[in-house]
């Protein structure tokens, strides 16, 4: 009972940090969430249909098989269906090879679906990967992602580590793997600018 | 990253050369997940960025990189593909539906290829369907900051900026290279590889290649997404 509780309020918490409160306004300065995410589409007569998604960096990539066709999938669903095949690609995943707890998976799943980008509009803090949803814990409350952000060993803390633990959403499960925390490769090659548009001049 | 990206596997997979992939890598035209991407990847997004502006604490950027693996020295020969149509789309109220769009559409190809760009606005369609937003906000020219409303806007071939050792990534789940060497893996969650590469071997892939992508840069007024 006390760990389906826990379980139940590190969900619940992590749902909201990461979109319950998107609507919530505490006045001019207060958080303003934001979703973005990203398409393309081409013609369909007057219209264009939807040919490719992107929001976070990955998520897609790492958790849905080439196999089945689920990356397919994904990038011509919308936000509101991720709950759908995203969210099976990931507990899927979690699972095995992750071996990551019931509690663990629940956080994870709570905070990387629906797939967009969440920034808060109103906050003077830094950007950082996943910050809107681990209120600040990946290096600012601003959210989003800059260009310096290492969101793969962001990514793989979350999936392969203990950064979920470590926030307190969810027991540790002991599944870490050490080895696969960090690929090792950093912005080093870039060339980014302080001035618009901010990334490096064509090679 | 996407996994999809066909080009993109092609030239990881024969950087990591052993035999097998070189023996598969003639395939892979015929295995592509998503022909329609491999053939056209003006479709293909690979990365995308919201930070406040380094210039203006008032200004937010977006930007959304498409088009991969543009070779060293290429950038001055690859435009966006004029026929589709690439959107920024912003939930302001925490339903995931888009309730603010910008939109950009390419005419003409090539270094003199031109731009509309529509919003941010409200989208007469929301979800897979959309229709190019009008009144047109402005127009604008590839490699050439336009500004509008507050609103400025840089399309045009820039350095990739994502960094990833791709090759172990492959070495690790190779079903996510299935789309260009046609080996298709049963167990495609089971990792090859146990670990990644240590600090003095792991490559990042795209600058180790001096890769581009063709980018969309947007820097507007927090106001104008908030509100």
């Amino acid at each position: 009972m006390k760990t389906e509780i826990k379980l139940l309020g590190a969900a619940i918490f992590a749902a909201t940090v990461a979109g319950g409160c998107a609507g919530f306004n505490n006045g001019p300065a207060g958080p303003k969430v934001i979703s973005l995410w990203t398409t393309t589409s081409t013609p369909d007569g007057a219209q264009f249909t939807q040919a490719d998604r992107l929001a976070r960096p990955a998520v897609n990539e790492v958790f849905a098989t080439v196999a089945g066709n689920h990356h397919e999938i994904n990038d011509l669903a919308i936000p509101t269906d991720d709950h759908l095949n995203l969210t099976a690609d990931i507990e899927g995943f979690l699972t095995s090879p992750c071996g990551r707890s019931p509690e663990t998976r629940a956080v994870i799943k709570a905070v990387l679906v629906p797939d967009v980008l969440k920034f808060d509009v109103n906050s003077k803090d830094a950007a950082a990967y996943l910050g809107v949803e681990t209120g600040g814990a990946t290096g600012g409350k601003f959210g989003g992602r800059k260009l310096e952000d290492d969101v793969i060993d962001i990514s793989l803390g979350i999936i392969f580590g203990n950064t979920i633990s470590a926030l307190g959403l969810a027991p540790d499960d002991g599944a870490e793997i050490p080895t696969l925390l960090s690929d090792h490769v950093d912005a080093s090659g870039k060339h980014f600018s302080a001035t618009f548009p901010y990334i490096g001049r064509p090679n | 990253m996407k996994a999809k990206k066909t080009i993109l596997f092609a030239a990881a997979l024969a950087l990591i050369g052993t035999p097998v992939v070189i023996m598969h890598t003639s395939r892979a035209s015929d295995h592509a997940d998503t022909p329609a991407i491999a053939a056209n990847p003006g479709t293909d997004i690979t990365d995308v960025y919201a930070f406040p502006s380094p210039e203006n604490a008032n200004n937010i950027v977006l930007i959304m990189n498409v088009h991969p693996l543009i070779g060293p020295g290429a950038g001055g020969s690859v435009s966006f593909d004029p026929n589709v149509l690439y959107q920024f789309k912003l939930d302001t109220n925490g339903d995931y539906v888009e309730d603010k769009v910008i939109q950009v559409k390419f005419s003409g190809t090539g270094s003199g290829q031109t731009f509309k760009v529509s919003g941010p606005i409200k989208p007469s369609m929301t979800g897979a369907r959309s229709v190019f937003e009008t009144p047109v906000a402005g127009t604008g020219t590839l490699n050439t900051t336009f500004t509008s409303g507050g609103m400025k806007v840089f399309c045009g071939p820039r350095e990739d900026s994502f960094f990833f050792d791709l090759e172990q990534f492959f070495t690790i789940f190779p079903d996510r290279a299935t789309p260009i060497n046609g080996v298709a893996v049963s167990d495609p969650n089971v990792p090859k590889s146990t670990t990644w590469r240590a600090a003095g071997s792991a490559v990042d892939f795209l600058s180790n290649g001096g890769y581009n992508v063709l980018s969309i840069v947007v820097e507007i007024p927090r106001a104008k997404l908030a509100n």
